[in-house]
């Protein structure tokens, strides 16, 4: 099939000849030439005299009225470049804060309310949920320390529990088990600071809780 | 090659060099003699001593051994040590700086891991607290036989 796209020899020589060519015409036929300048004192000039010179008259006067639009419109454009450096030199205290929440790591209470959206978004895997959340509800009631239990659900990637402990110690004591079977799993919590709610993200075995910090 | 392109080269290959050194992660190795038993049971256990030590459990015991803080995210963390007769569950915990929230790590065990020598691969995760505390968390499950464990040392990369 090689031969099918072969040129002759003699034609592959002139081809960059030709084409700098037709590149060099077009360039000197569009090239602009000097035009006259007219008259300062508003006398015609000598050109002006005959009718190809009054039509490039004509055409001057358009072009110069076309000129003074565009010179207006970049004097415009220059004003509000010149008000748009004002605005940010006066007041870069009011531009530089709406910046930095987004670099910004999150805290709990945050992290939080974004696992609690996921959560309830989340569309339940029944087989494995239902197992899990009588796994982890064996282990909560299995021991006072562990805290009272206000909610406990399981979805597809993730179980949520709310827990209730009477004093902040209590769930301190309880704290020191997440990490340790059954809840060795990846996970995330947030209390209030009187230490007497606490929510629990545990996620699914195998897998890491999502990561919330980009939203 | 020309010399504007030599120059060019160069200076390509000297910004590459500059942002892999700014890139660069810290890496720090701590002794196991950090790591401390945080939930008290009636015996002792050795699991973060050097050398021998021989004891029961019964009951669970998760002992915590401290990374200092340096503002950044873990990108890999690792513990080794020895133990025989027992499994160890080992995750990475982070708090904030009140102490009101935190995560933990997916466990990583030593079980299917030669004994008596492990080296267990944490599991980093994409969250951090540039103020709270980090740690490496133990577990020990209870055993109604004498073990003897350690952790010599763990080490920590943070980007």
């Amino acid at each position: 099939m090689a031969h099918m796209i072969r040129e002759p020899a003699a034609s592959r020589a002139w081809a960059p000849a030709a084409l700098c060519a037709v590149i060099l015409l077009s360039a000197f036929a569009l090239w602009p030439r000097p035009r006259p300048v007219p008259a300062p004192s508003g006398r015609p000039s000598v050109e002006a005299a005959s009718p190809a010179a009054a039509i490039r008259a004509t055409v001057s006067d358009s072009n110069r009225a076309e000129l003074e639009l565009l010179k207006a419109q970049v004097a415009g454009l220059r004003d509000q470049l010149a008000e748009s450096d004002r605005a940010r030199q006066t007041a870069p205290a009011a531009t530089e804060p709406a910046a930095a929440p987004a670099t910004a790591p999150l805290e709990g209470p945050e992290i939080r309310v974004r696992y609690d959206r996921l959560f309830d978004d989340e569309v339940a895997d029944q087989n494995w949920a239902r197992a899990e959340r009588q796994t982890l509800a064996n282990f909560f009631d299995g021991d006072p320390s562990n805290g009272r239990v206000d909610a406990l659900e399981c979805k597809r990637s993730m179980c949520r529990a709310r827990l209730a402990f009477q004093t902040r110690r209590a769930r301190d004591q309880f704290l020191v088990k997440v990490g340790s079977p059954p809840l060795e799993k990846s996970s995330f919590w947030n209390s209030n600071p009187e230490g007497t709610n606490l929510t629990l993200f545990l996620a699914r075995e195998g897998q890491e809780l999502p990561d919330v910090s980009q939203e | 090659m020309s010399i504007k392109n030599s120059i060019t080269g160069l200076c390509v290959g000297v910004a590459i060099l500059l942002g892999a050194a700014g890139a660069s992660a810290s890496v720090t190795s701590y002794p196991g003699s950090l790591c401390v038993q945080t939930w008290k049971v009636w015996n002792t256990v050795g699991l973060y001593y050097f050398g021998p030590e021989i004891t029961t459990i019964t009951n669970s015991t998760v002992i915590n051994c401290p990374i200092s803080q340096q503002g950044h995210n873990i990108t890999a963390a690792y513990v080794s040590g020895h133990i025989y007769g027992q499994t160890v569950t080992c995750s990475l915990l982070v708090r904030d700086k009140f102490n009101d929230s935190g995560f933990t790590s997916s466990g990583a065990t030593n079980i299917g891991v030669p004994a008596p020598k492990y080296t267990l691969d944490l599991h980093p995760f994409a969250h951090f607290f540039s103020d709270g505390t980090k740690s490496v968390s133990c577990t020990l499950p209870a055993s109604s036989v004498d073990f003897t464990g350690t952790v010599s040392s763990y080490t920590i990369t943070e980007d």
